[in-house]
């Protein structure tokens, strides 16, 4: 019997369909609000999937066949999408014509660009705004056409969840538990009620269909649970090489490097080989201006990176020494906007078209055409090499402004460290040197673990202020806080974000080759630079066990030579990053094994006593509710309510175990209870009329109260200790009749039910 | 899909979804995929056990209206299920398993029915409609039970109860009464027949009783005794007619022994062979159905016996082509002695065939030759040794042909004069 359902039916059902995949549409384009700026692209989004829907549900409900819906769809799709974002271009604001579709191209690749060389969040243009429009009513287009005419909701599910996918892929994040919860409610919503518009109820529903969606949402509930639940304690997946949407890791420059220094398995970035000792801190991107709270990526006016000379010779003086080293990089997986270079490079062999040079700051930056997934290149660089006697005589002013400005009220905790700090020194290098082993002294404590809590994972003053409450960070924080001092001390000061020098690698080593040094993913790294009038930009290391102090030799002692301190062969303690953040890790975990251990040992029995007196409490709740309603029904019984006592003794006999068929009488009941099961005779005669009286007397007569009460007292001592000890005592902790009620079908068949 | 797999083929879609997102996730390094491919996991596995969580006890009861039909009539099955569970139950669907020779959908949508803990019977009606297109027994069910989960990710596959017969009789038409004996061969319920020797001289007499219908008083005899006198009750002599349904494999096409319903030719016998026994019957003859051999194929059915009838039609629900007597031997059957009406109804004839048979219209008051045959050679040679023949071919009217053969008479007398 295919029942036909009444059309209401129908496109009640179907209604709900199409909301569902909106919703789910909706849901799996929400990670986009973490990558982009929120703005009326929203709306957009919203207007245009709600309009493609809206048009399909109307289509299909006035009986349109599916193709021509679909074309339909796409046409107010088009129709919206140049209202809005094409009106110039076309006839009468909406019919877009030939060139609105050369317009296309151009605002595509606009995006493109910004997407490539944009930072998330990527504030909102009209180019993207068109492109996620456009997307929307798209994949929402695609979406109707699976779900409502090839009723392939699973099909949508793995295109939205691949839609949904694109933003973390693109800015890998943590588990985003909220919008995963959201995605898997709508695609549950979506599949639910795709099962609806297939399974009409027939024409007589014995039962109201809730209980169906009920279980639905039980079965939902449970499984998004056990993924919430499950997914954090399973091996996280390892982020490859070359995985993700940009290929490779990537520099984030907005200082954020603190979940690319948490990624669980570090991969090789690049391999160097230099003529230096050592190898040298690669510079990527740099962050001068410190605007509205938080350090901001220079963005200069650039220049096009022609032949081999890139910026030219450092302004230094005269009589600086120099010392000229020549380094060969090759990228094995790094996909970024910035190129890791030495500074200062003067000249860069082995590189394409499409890099523009930051000169003031010695960074190349790509101009989105082109990325360093691959590259391979050779710098040379001239590293200015000053003496203790000229360093010190120089002064940290640059006199840009950019790099003295700090437009946000410091803390009074950060200038009462700094000045407190460098007391006493007598130049603005010894103040900077006594900041330095500040920081890197027993006060401070590197941790990648401690600043999880959110905003303190920055760099903003607020985080910094923080950090020297906590003494316990990361680079950045160490970088922060050290450049946000020097300003504060009226120096010239900057954030470079980039590498540390990387481990040599002694497998591949042979006679006569250069060393092999690899960076790895993990030596991702953030630190300051002071400007030295005639010297340049000086690195200085603040972070607390990584790379090596920068610290200047008096003439005396060889300063000026060769051996540049910044880039001296200190494998030792720049072994790594993780090594030394792994081993912290190892310590901490120790520690709490420790402290667990000891507490365990103390309070080992109370638990295990709490948890079985819990457990024989929760065994003990259904006697409880037993004998509570029997009491409630012996005080009705009282009053005269015959019915109530008649129940409890039905009651009791579920417990027990004898069948109790709705079609029975009361008389018929009670002869069998006295025949076949152990119940007095007169008082089962006495509540047998009794509860007859009640049912079919005229008002009035009502029976005395408490006779009725003392007999189903005495029918029901009769009934359990017609029974063997156990039955007695199983009825009486666990009384069926709480779950099974008189006129069930599961009363009728009697205990033999449970057991059959 | 094989109906032992538990999953439907959505639910084999999510589990092979949630592997590639395993897969996908190690190789994008994509938590968020990871946390869809446990979900999934998860949502599958929780699907099954919401439906295989509860026993659940069916019981089901086939009734069919009406009881047994004829070929080519529709009938109305009845299914009532009625489910006992503790957990409410999700929808599904059902269909029942119906055998080749009944046509029609036996599937639907099977409603949620809610736990058994509280109220009684959770039961529902399943109807659908059947029509019969083969004669013969016909097992209904079981009927498999599909239950799916909300999300119509699992499903669970019973197969619910016994299997119910159904009868699928041969057809029954209406037939005029052989109108050539229109005053003559009434039965009990007319005039007794003269032509079987039994004059009116042999009747018996009786004084009047009071109660005695006025009908049967005979005015000779009362004239005679000068008292009122009645009829005797009249001896028995139920008319009787003989049907000869030929078995013979030899004269039906090959699938006719095989199993009922198979050959069109033989069916078309099969109904032809019922009808005339029904008219015969309600013309009130007591009718024997033999084979050739003179095998009975049933009990003398008494005249007027309608519901006698009816036990008849629903045994030949399984009559099958069988044996291998030969024509010959239906003339040894009625040797020296004569009956009423006889039908012969037989498949292919051959002029052997109607040679064999020319001896046996002696023996008949009225003896009819149906055939199967559509040549009208031995139809035209067996109505010249004294048959009223006609073809009662698969597409011809039966109707049709018993007109001609009753009417025979009528019109040979109006050709004669």
């Amino acid at each position: 019997m295919s029942a036909p359902a009444t059309p209401r039916q129908r496109s009640g059902a179907y209604l709900s369909l199409s909301i569902a995949s909106w919703a789910a549409l909706l849901a799996a384009l929400a990670p986009l609000l973490g990558v982009i700026e929120p703005g009326a692209w929203i709306v957009g989004v919203l207007i245009v999937s709600g309009a493609v829907f809206a048009v399909g549900f109307v289509g299909r409900r006035i009986g349109l066949a599916a193709p021509v819906v679909s074309l339909i769809e796409i046409g107010v799709w088009v129709v919206l999408v140049t209202g809005t974002f094409l009106r110039d271009a076309a006839i009468v604001f909406v019919i877009p014509t030939l060139h609105t579709l050369r317009v296309v191209p151009d605002l595509v690749r606009e995006t493109i660009g910004q997407i490539q060389l944009g930072t998330a969040p990527l504030p909102e243009t009209t180019a993207l705004a068109f492109c996620i429009v456009t997307a929307a009513g798209a994949v929402a287009i695609v979406v109707d056409h699976i779900v409502l005419t090839a009723r392939l909701p699973l099909a949508a599910a793995i295109a939205l969840i691949a839609v949904s996918l694109i933003p973390s892929l693109a800015v890998p994040g943590p588990f985003d538990v909220i919008g995963f919860v959201v995605l898997a409610a709508a695609i549950l919503f979506l599949l639910r009620a795709e099962t609806r518009t297939r399974h009409q109820p027939p024409r007589a529903v014995p039962t109201p269909p809730s209980s169906t969606s009920a279980i639905a949402l039980s079965i939902g509930l449970v499984a998004v649970l056990v993924a919430v639940a499950a997914t954090p304690l399973l091996p996280a997946p390892p982020v490859r090489a070359g995985s993700g949407f940009a290929g490779g890791t990537s520099i984030n420059a907005s200082l954020d490097l603190g979940r690319d220094l948490r990624r669980p398995d570090p991969v090789t970035v690049l391999t160097l080989t230099t003529t230096g000792i050592g190898a040298p801190y690669l510079r990527a991107a740099t962050l001068s201006s410190f605007n509205e709270d938080i350090w901001k990526p220079d963005s200069e006016a650039t220049s096009r990176l022609e032949g081999d000379t890139a910026f030219g010779t450092p302004r230094t003086d005269a009589d600086i020494p120099v010392k000229k080293t020549t380094t060969t990089i090759h990228i094995d997986a790094l996909n970024a906007r910035y190129l890791p270079l030495p500074y200062p490079a003067t000249t860069i062999k082995g590189l394409g078209e499409g890099w523009l040079t930051m000169s003031s700051n010695h960074t190349l930056v790509s101009d989105g055409t082109v990325s360093t997934s691959g590259a391979d290149y050779t710098v040379t660089a001239e590293v200015p090499n000053p003496t203790l006697e000229q360093i010190e005589a120089s002064t940290a002013h640059s006199g840009a402004a950019d790099a003295m400005g700090l437009q946000a009220v410091i803390p009074s905790n950060i200038t009462q460290a700094a000045y407190q700090v460098t007391d006493g020194a007598a130049s603005d290098y010894d103040a900077l040197l006594d900041l330095q082993n500040w920081f890197r002294g027993p006060d401070f404590e590197y941790s990648l673990t401690a600043p999880v809590q959110e905003g303190f994972d920055g760099s903003s003053v607020s985080a910094v202020s923080d950090f020297l409450r906590e003494k316990k960070g990361y680079c950045i924080h160490f970088a922060s806080a050290f450049a946000i001092m020097a300003r504060v001390l009226g120096m010239s000061s900057r954030i470079v974000v980039g590498y540390l020098p990387g481990t040599a690698d002694t497998s591949k080593v042979t006679e006569g080759d250069p060393i092999t040094y690899t960076v790895s993913s993990s030596q991702l790294h953030a630190w300051p630079e002071v400007y030295f009038s005639g010297i340049g930009w000086v690195g200085f290391e603040p972070t607390k066990s990584l790379g090596s102090p920068t610290g200047f030799l008096p003439a005396a002692a060889g300063g000026g030579d060769d051996l540049n301190p910044t880039d001296a062969p200190s494998q030792t303690p720049t072994a790594s990053v993780s090594p030394s953040t792994s081993a912290d890790e190892r310590g901490l975990r120790a520690d709490d094994a420790n402290t667990g251990s000891g507490a365990h040992a103390a309070a080992n029995l109370l638990p295990w006593a709490l948890g079985a007196a819990g457990v024989v409490l929760l065994l003990l709740v259904p006697l409880l509710l037993g004998a509570l309603r029997r009491r409630r029904r012996d005080d009705a019984a009282r009053r005269g309510d015959a019915l109530a006592a008649w129940n409890s003794v039905r009651e009791t006999a579920i417990d027990l175990g004898v069948p109790v068929p709705v079609s029975e009488s009361p008389r018929a009941l009670g002869t069998r209870l006295v025949r076949e099961h152990g119940a007095p005779d007169a008082e089962t005669l006495v509540l047998v009329r009794a509860v007859e009286e009640a049912a079919y007397a005229d008002v009035g007569a009502r029976a005395d109260g408490r006779a009725v009460r003392d007999a189903a007292a005495a029918v029901r001592a009769g009934l359990y200790l017609s029974v063997s000890g156990g039955r007695r005592l199983r009825a009486l902790l666990f009384p069926r009749s709480l779950v099974v009620k008189p006129g069930s079908v599961f009363a009728r068949d009697g205990a033999s039910a449970t057991t059959r | 899909m094989r109906r032992a797999w538990p999953l439907t083929a959505r639910g084999t879609g999510a589990g092979v979804l949630a592997i590639a997102c395993f897969i996908a996730a190690a190789q994008l390094g994509a938590i968020q995929l990871l946390a869809f491919g446990v979900f999934l996991t998860a949502l599958v596995i929780v699907s099954l056990i919401a439906l295989h969580i509860t026993r659940r006890d069916v019981e089901l009861t086939r009734s069919s209206s009406p009881p047994a039909v004829p070929v080519g009539d529709d009938v109305r099955v009845t299914v009532h299920v009625s489910v006992r569970t503790a957990l409410p139950t999700t929808p599904g669907t059902w269909e029942d398993r119906v055998p080749e020779g009944l046509e029609g959908r036996t599937d639907g949508r099977f409603p949620a029915l809610g736990s058994g803990l509280r109220g009684g019977d959770r039961a529902v009606d399943l109807v659908y409609d059947l029509h019969a297109t083969r004669r013969g027994v016909h097992w209904l069910g079981p009927l498999d039970l599909t239950v799916r989960d909300p999300f119509g990710i699992a499903r669970r596959v019973a197969e619910v109860g016994d299997t119910t017969r159904l009868i699928v009789t041969p057809q029954c038409i209406e037939l005029p009464p052989l109108t050539a004996f229109a005053g003559a061969t009434g039965g009990m319920l007319q005039a007794t027949t003269t032509r079987l020797g039994q004059g009116s001289d042999n009747l018996i007499a009786r004084p009047y009783q009071p109660g005695d219908s006025m009908r049967r008083i005979h005015w000779r005899a009362t004239a005679h005794r000068d008292m009122l006198m009645v009829r005797e009750e009249e001896q028995e002599s139920t008319p009787e007619a003989t049907v000869v349904l030929d078995r013979a494999k030899a004269r039906w096409g090959a699938d006719a022994a095989d199993r009922p319903g198979a050959d069109p030719a033989f069916e078309a016998a099969v109904d032809a062979c019922v009808s005339a026994v029904n008219a015969l019957v309600r013309d009130g003859y007591a009718v024997q159905v033999i084979d050739v051999d003179g095998t009975p194929l049933s009990e003398v059915v008494p005249g007027g016996e309608q519901s006698a009838v009816a036990v008849l039609v629903a045994r030949f629900a399984t009559v099958t082509a069988q044996g291998s007597a030969h024509l010959a031997t239906l003339g040894h059957l009625w040797s020296g002695a004569t009956t009423g009406p006889l039908v012969v109804i037989t498949g292919a004839l051959t002029a052997d065939d109607v040679d064999a048979l020319a001896p046996v219209p002696a023996h008949s008051v009225h003896p009819v030759l149906l055939t199967t045959d559509g040549a009208s050679d031995a139809i035209e040679r067996a109505a010249a040794t004294g048959w009223y023949a006609a073809s009662i071919a698969p597409g011809t009217s039966l109707r049709e042909a018993w007109l001609r053969v009753a009417h025979a008479d009528v019109v040979a007398a109006e050709a004669a004069s």
